[in-house]
């Protein structure tokens, strides 16, 4: 009658443990019926007496008939359990729950092939054994590999980590066996099965919990011995040549003694026998680094040499034909062909992951709209001066105020940011909002819930959408970005985060009505504030009737900054003493007119800038600009350029601002009417002021809050009582 | 004022309050959360730093400064 699983295991001469190891089987507390299966290659001692008393099914073959992959695949065949679990005749399962555990990998998912358990060194063996296994067998805990770009791209830099697989302590799937057996290697046999099943997408288990007795100890000299056959065969069979350098290999020896030096220490070794252990340690790790340099270069000695050398006593080399993996070494299919350079640093490799679409995930929730309320909002990295950060940052810190809590989560899939969460915090409080409490934090990993998650830009829309235990999801929109990439494939998907069913908040009434219009989005509007104690007013006294203040960001194609040169170009032809001072950009500009700039700085700096210039240039080609705000609280006269966004935040031309047709004359004229014009200049920059003293950041606060409101009051899903 | 009265602004009352307890612990949660990634950050730059070959150059000029501050102290007692 078929077993549910067997217990498989080789013996040659394994009588030292092989009574220990059967009677741990036999201990196993499991409610499947287990069948023990011994393949004996010629033992001349008592092994086989000791299976067959322990019940055990024994099948003999020759020891010449014998190798690792060839012997295992006979195994598979002989067995009659589903499941085959793989043991050592020195390999003691370290509790009877070890075969229950090896089974329950194999319940996490349908396709789960192989699952392993840890080794654990012997009583007798030496701290480096016992360290290095530990630490050996650490990896894998929580390790894990999906098909995604950034998985595989860490997978081809070190495949031995996600492929590992050791059939000493290891169970295998009669059914992923039967699609692919071992190959008939004479070592080896278990890495290479732990590639193909993971290349052929089928899934791999570690089982902290299945623990076996495990480990060798021999004197140093057996020991080189020993690795030099185990990396010759490596060498066979997956064609592993381990490199050797005069600088980093002592160095990879020294940080192997340095960690079972730390290994010791956290034992409470110390004095002079943590010399003594070290020097050992130093010792053992040269020999098993000499063993696999000098073993996956068994080719270049002389049959005697190897002999003497191998504990096998084997004297040959024989590389086996094993088919290349198709992961790792793709074959080159066209001749004139030139490779292309793998990264999982890819842009765009974070976006896959979201398709096929899914509807946006949110809480069903009663309604209730009790204060304060958790809120969490996805932001993409930035760069010191970006305004639109600075607006996220005022409506978190205005948030606040109000009582509510903010966390923020800088979506950054590429790891571009290299600083840290609590460094980025401190740089929005330095650079951007003073006193903004919200902790801040790299990516998801410490995602939890919120009332209200608010994305915050396209990239960050795609990641929010799916994100758990929110009662409402916000997109806050400051600008159409479709128009910031033209016709693109970034277009499309900007395009597509306005669809997913946001609830919105535009920046300005002009961006709401675009979300209305164009993709048929209801959404709630706020208007920017601007800080006055920063931006204080300075009437035309005291101005130097040459400077003109530009923002100049290069960065951002919307601002039209080509347009403001070629603009003052023109105006340069006319009148060669203007002063243009640039700011805004971390770029560098060559202009064929006399200028200077000021490149990227504070808020209190640039205030001083408008204090001094007579005129203001800012454009934007999409939404309206904080910029602009900032000058008119300043009373600086400002040129912009015409458009439904500017026209309909700031009036009719002249009336706020001089908004000037999209042309290098007009802007010309435009800022030389203003620079000789003071009079008319300055009576529109004191409305300007009147406009944008209305404006406030609480009175921005409260719109967005009122906003939040209204959407938690009308819940999408209403909870039932 | 009416019981059904008193007994819904009662309610009301406990309800504001444990919203606002609520939004404390989750906002001390993400606070408790953020200081975890701190510390792990500076023991990261830390083992980094001790492991650079400038560092390990330099200790027995800590060495010795050890050593000296220690006399030191030992002379001025």
């Amino acid at each position: 009658m078929p077993a549910d699983v067997t217990v498989a295991i080789p013996v040659y001469n394994g009588a030292r443990y092989l009574d220990e190891v059967l009677t741990a089987v036999r201990a196993q507390r499991t409610d499947r019926t287990v069948e023990l299966l011994i393949v004996d290659s010629g033992s001349t001692d008592a092994s086989p007496a000791i299976a067959e008393r322990h019940g055990a099914r024994v099948h003999r073959i020759a020891k010449a008939d014998f190798s690792h992959g060839g012997t295992r695949n006979r195994m598979m065949e002989l067995a009659t359990g589903a499941h085959v679990a793989f043991l050592t005749q020195d390999a003691t399962p370290a509790d009877d729950g070890w075969l229950a555990a090896l089974l329950e990998g194999f319940e996490r998912a349908d396709d789960v092939a192989l699952v392993f358990g840890p080794h654990e060194p012997r009583p007798d063996a030496s701290h480096m054994i016992k360290a290095e296994m530990e630490r050996h067998f650490a990896v894998w805990q929580g390790l894990e590999l999906q098909r995604l770009p950034e998985d595989l791209a860490a997978y081809r830099r070190f495949p031995g980590l996600y492929t590992f697989f050791s059939d000493v302590n290891g169970c295998v799937a009669r059914w992923a066996w039967e699609q692919i057996p071992y190959r008939d290697v004479p070592y080896a046999e278990d890495q290479l099965l732990g590639r193909e099943m993971i290349e052929a997408g089928f899934a791999k288990v570690f089982q902290p919990q299945a623990r076996v007795l495990h480990s060798h100890q021999y004197p140093p000299l057996r020991f080189l011995r020993r690795y030099f056959d185990e990396f010759r065969s490596l060498r066979e069979v997956l064609d592993h040549v381990e490199p050797a350098h005069p600088l980093n290999t002592p160095r990879s020896i020294r940080s192997l003694a340095r960690n079972d030096e730390r290994w010791l220490r956290e034992r409470g070794v110390g004095g002079p026998e943590l010399t003594r252990a070290v020097a050992a340690s130093y010792r053992h790790h040269a020999i098993r680094q000499a063993g696999a340099i000098v073993g996956t270069r068994a080719d270049r000695l002389p049959r005697p040499l190897r002999r003497i050398l191998s504990l096998e006593g084997r004297d040959s080399f024989t590389p086996y034909d094993v088919p290349a993996s198709p992961l790792l070494a793709p074959a080159k299919t066209q001749p004139d062909s030139r490779p292309v350079e793998q990264t999982a640093a890819y842009e765009w490799a974070f976006l896959p992951q979201f398709y096929p679409a899914r509807p946006l995930a949110t809480e069903p929730h009663s309604g209730d709209v009790t204060p304060p309320w958790t809120i969490a909002w996805l932001v993409p990295p930035w760069r010191r001066g970006s305004g639109g950060h600075t607006t996220i940052f005022r409506l978190v810190r205005q948030m606040e105020l109000r009582g509510h809590r903010c966390v923020i989560f800088v979506y950054d899939p590429e790891h571009r940011v290299p600083r840290s969460g609590h460094e980025l915090r401190d740089e929005i409080r330095r650079e951007f909002v003073p006193g903004v409490e919200a902790a801040v934090f790299k990516n998801l990993g410490d995602w939890d819930s919120a009332d209200v998650c608010i994305a915050t830009g396209w990239q960050t829309a795609f990641v929010a959408r799916d994100l758990p235990g929110c009662r409402e999801k916000v997109y806050l929109v400051q600008d159409h970005e479709p128009e910031f990439f033209a016709t693109s494939a970034q277009s499309i998907w900007a395009e597509e985060t306005y669809k997913m069913g946001y609830r919105c908040i535009a920046y300005t009434p002009w961006m709401a009505d675009v979300l209305r219009e164009r993709y048929g989005v209801h959404a709630s509007w706020f208007e920017c504030g601007t800080d006055l104690d920063v931006f204080r007013f300075a009437g035309p006294e005291g101005r130097e009737r040459e400077i003109i203040a530009v923002y100049a960001r290069r960065e951002t194609e919307r601002r039209a900054v080509d347009l403001a040169m070629t603009g003052l170009i023109k105006l340069s032809e006319r009148r060669p003493t203007i002063r243009p001072v640039l700011f805004g950009s971390h770029r560098s500009t060559r202009l064929p007119f006399p200028a200077e700039d000021l490149r990227v700085v504070s808020p209190q700096r640039l205030a001083q800038l408008y204090r001094e210039a007579a005129v203001g240039v800012v454009f934007s080609l999409t939404t309206h600009s904080l910029v602009a705000h900032e000058m008119m609280a300043s009373g600086l006269p400002t040129v912009e350029l015409e458009g439904e966004n500017v026209g309909s935040a700031l009036g009719p031309p002249g009336e706020l601002v001089l908004q000037v047709p999209r042309r290098p004359d007009a802007v010309a004229d435009g800022i030389e009417r203003l620079l000789d014009d003071r009079e008319a200049a300055a009576a529109m920059a004191r409305r300007a002021r009147g406009f944008v003293e209305a404006r406030t950041w609480d009175r921005a606060g409260d719109q967005v809050e009122q906003a939040l409101r209204e959407f938690l009051a009308n819940p999408r899903v209403a909870a039932h009582a | 004022m009416t019981d059904w009265e008193t007994r819904a602004r009662t309610a009301e009352a406990r309800v504001e309050e444990l919203a606002a307890e609520r939004a404390r612990l989750w906002d001390e949660v993400h606070q408790l959360r953020a200081e975890r990634r701190e510390d792990e950050h500076f023991r990261d730059l830390a083992r980094y730093m001790e492991s650079t070959a400038s560092w390990r150059l330099t200790r027995p000029l800590r060495e010795v400064k050890r050593v000296y501050i220690g006399l030191r102290r030992f002379v001025d007692k």
